[in-house]
């Protein structure tokens, strides 16, 4: 891998003596990296501290010898943070970037300034009462391994960290972009896909409580009503704190989002109790996938995901272009955005009509297998048997109307469906592979698969077109 | 060279084919013979367990049902170990063009795949225990999607290919 290429197109643009030039020798964190460190040190050692105490609680340890260890716990987290301020520190030497840490084996990472695309900054509350920034260091390509996080700069050093690896500041105009509105945050919050998700947690968190409780618990359970009625309003109990839960930490990740184009790059700022900030430059965007979620599809909502090199073990928050916008309203955003991905509005080519009951096959086959295992156990349970395969099928229609492909200039979209619908929009000349699919089955009835992968790892693809079709797309994917 | 290992198609030919708009060529080059007995030694790894399992577990619960178990279990494993990994040696065909990385294989599930050399990350070859005992090596191609294998070479020729593949891909463009 070479470092050319890599840098922005168009060169570093520095304000004219702005930022003061690096400081020579090894530079130290901002003395809000001590509170950061403590904090972290005091979360590690709370384990140990509860165990401490549950251990206490059946001794004869009084209120005071609590209070006494929590002191004792607290100073030598703090003690402990103190050090290793110390000895974190960061500098550039040479043509790359050294960042150091650990007090007994101290470790070292060197990136070379020429490979850095993006400086990343996020802010805490504790950040935020300093004055200073979190950043992190995005390399081409690196994934979380070997990236650095400086949790504590001021915005002078950030600023000739920058000038450095010669990324442009941030433009202080106002830039044309998109921002997500009040009723919008609102709208995302109250059909984030995580509600769908979180049930069967909650579920599980019930029955961990159930064994965790044990007598005490099951007492509870025989005291608590049987009949129908209260079983659902458990349910839904349970579903409301689980959607609460998500509810909260949509509007946590997306309060305030907005994504503007500066230039070259595309810069991203989100988050309420956490202010974070990224840039990507809009040539590192191999793809967008345009996801429809189950509570959303129904109301025309669809949210936009970046599909970026580099940027693979990032939150899923970390990648999302929009978090809520109109179907309708998707290709002339991105042409304000990404105009290479706009996806244009004309329909996909579906799998053909003759493919449907392949989609439905191996699904029915479970579902049936599934009831009749039900009802050999337990004879009530006979409507499965029906239920289960009609379930199946409509599954399978749904999943058959939703493939689909198309090619587009130097794009191709994906279609398909799971539980929410995603099309995947990717440019051609920066796939990582295509490939065509046949099982001795399929080869037999003149069906194949077609995939491709890009960047991220992220897969998209289509099953059961006609063979020719299907070929006649893998060819055109080189 | 082994007589069942044809050359490569000639690079005219290939661009003549894509000037007249035909489909890409097959891959043609072939793993060589000593990898069909390491994809049956490679195979046992799975069948030998399903075998014993699935006998005793059809002793276990005795009967006609038990006994369909094993015979079934004995069945899949057959197969498994002799039938599928020869299919699978004769379909393998892989190819090393100047823009991209040709696979095709499988037995049950044939799939052909390309990859651009522009996106290849780094080349690896490899050798276990068990390619060892075949003199045979793996080579391991990967992007920022993920990795493929060329599974079974002999050593000079997995050294060629990968050298081959790492002078190709030396100039990436963007990730």
């Amino acid at each position: 891998m070479t470092s050319e290429g890599d840098r922005p197109p168009g060169g570093p643009e520095l304000p004219q003596g702005r930022p003061s030039p690096p400081p020579a020798g090894p530079r130290r964190l901002h003395p809000a990296e001590i509170i950061l460190a403590s904090l972290d040190n005091a979360r590690d050692a709370l384990i140990a501290i509860v165990v401490a105490v549950i251990g206490a609680a059946s001794g004869s340890f009084g209120a005071a010898g609590l209070a006494a260890l929590a002191v004792a716990g607290l100073v030598v987290a703090a003690v402990a943070g103190y050090v290793r301020w110390q000895h974190t520190t960061y500098e550039v030497r040479g043509p790359s970037l050294v960042f150091r840490r650990g007090v007994l084996s101290p470790d070292e990472t060197a990136v070379p300034l020429g490979r850095v695309h993006a400086i990343d900054t996020s802010q805490g509350p504790i950040q935020r009462l300093f004055g200073v920034h979190e950043l992190h260091v995005q390399t081409a390509g690196g994934g979380a391994r070997g990236e650095i996080k400086l949790r504590a700069v001021t915005d002078a050093d950030a600023a000739w960290l920058r000038a450095a690896a010669g990324l442009a500041e941030p433009a202080e105009r106002e830039l044309p972009g998109w921002r997500l509105g009040g009723r919008r945050l609102l709208v995302t919050a109250l059909t984030a896909p995580q509600v769908g998700m979180l049930a069967p947690i909650a579920g599980g968190i019930a029955a961990l409580a159930d064994n965790v409780l044990g007598n005490s618990g099951r007492d509870l359970v025989e005291r608590a009503p049987t009949d129908t009625g209260s079983i659902v309003l458990i349910a839904c109990a349970l579903l409301a704190g689980a959607w609460l839960i998500s509810f909260a930490g949509a509007i946590v990740a997306f309060g305030g989002f907005e994504v503007v184009r500066d230039g070259d790059r595309l810069r991203i700022r989100r988050g309420v109790l956490q202010r974070r900030a990224s840039s990507i430059p809009v040539t590192r965007v191999h793809a967008v996938v345009v996801v429809e979620g189950i509570l959303r599809r129904p109301f025309g909502l669809a949210s936009v995901r970046l599909e970026t090199a580099g940027y693979r073990d990032e939150p899923a928050a970390a990648q999302t272009l929009l978090p809520l916008t109109r179907l309708t309203e998707v290709d002339a955003t991105l042409r304000e955005l990404v105009p290479a991905l706009a996806p244009g509005t004309g329909r996909l080519e579906p799998p053909p009509q003759r493919a449907r009951p392949r989609y439905a096959i191996p699904g029915v086959v479970a579902a049936l297998a599934a009831g009749v295992a039900a009802t050999a156990v337990w004879p009530q349970a006979w409507p499965a048997l029906v239920l289960l395969p009609a379930m199946a099928v409509a599954e399978a229609l749904g999943r058959h109307r939703a493939a689909g492909w198309r090619l587009e200039g130097g794009l191709v979209l994906l279609r398909g469906r799971r539980l929410a619908r995603r099309t995947l929009v990717a440019r051609i000349e920066r796939l990582q592979e295509h490939r065509v699919r046949q099982t001795i089955l399929q080869r037999r009835a003149g069906f194949a698969d077609v995939a491709v992968a890009v960047g991220s790892g992220h897969e998209g693809g289509v099953r059961y077109l006609e063979q020719p079709t299907a070929l006649d797309l893998f060819d055109r994917l080189r | 060279m082994d007589g069942e290992t044809p050359e490569a198609a000639r690079p005219e030919e290939l661009d003549a084919a894509r000037a007249a708009g035909g489909h890409t060529p097959e891959p043609t080059r072939r793993l060589p013979r000593e990898a069909r007995r390491y994809f049956v030694l490679q195979a046992l790894v799975w069948t030998v367990p399903v075998a014993v399992a699935g006998t005793l577990g059809g002793g276990a619960i005795g009967g006609l049902g038990g006994a369909a178990l094993a015979i079934a279990a004995l069945l899949v494993a057959g197969v498994g170990s002799v039938p599928l990994p020869f299919i699978r040696w004769r379909r393998w065909r892989y190819e090393v063009r100047e823009e991209e990385l040709d696979l095709l294989r499988g037995a049950l599930v044939v799939t052909r795949t390309l990859i651009p050399m522009t996106r290849v990350q780094h080349v690896d070859t490899r050798r276990t225990v068990i390619s060892d005992l075949f003199e045979l090596r793996a080579v391991v191609v990967h992007t920022a999607a993920g990795s493929h294998e060329i599974p079974a070479l002999r050593p000079g020729e997995a050294a060629a290919i990968r050298d081959r593949i790492a002078h190709l891909a030396r100039t990436p463009d963007d990730v």
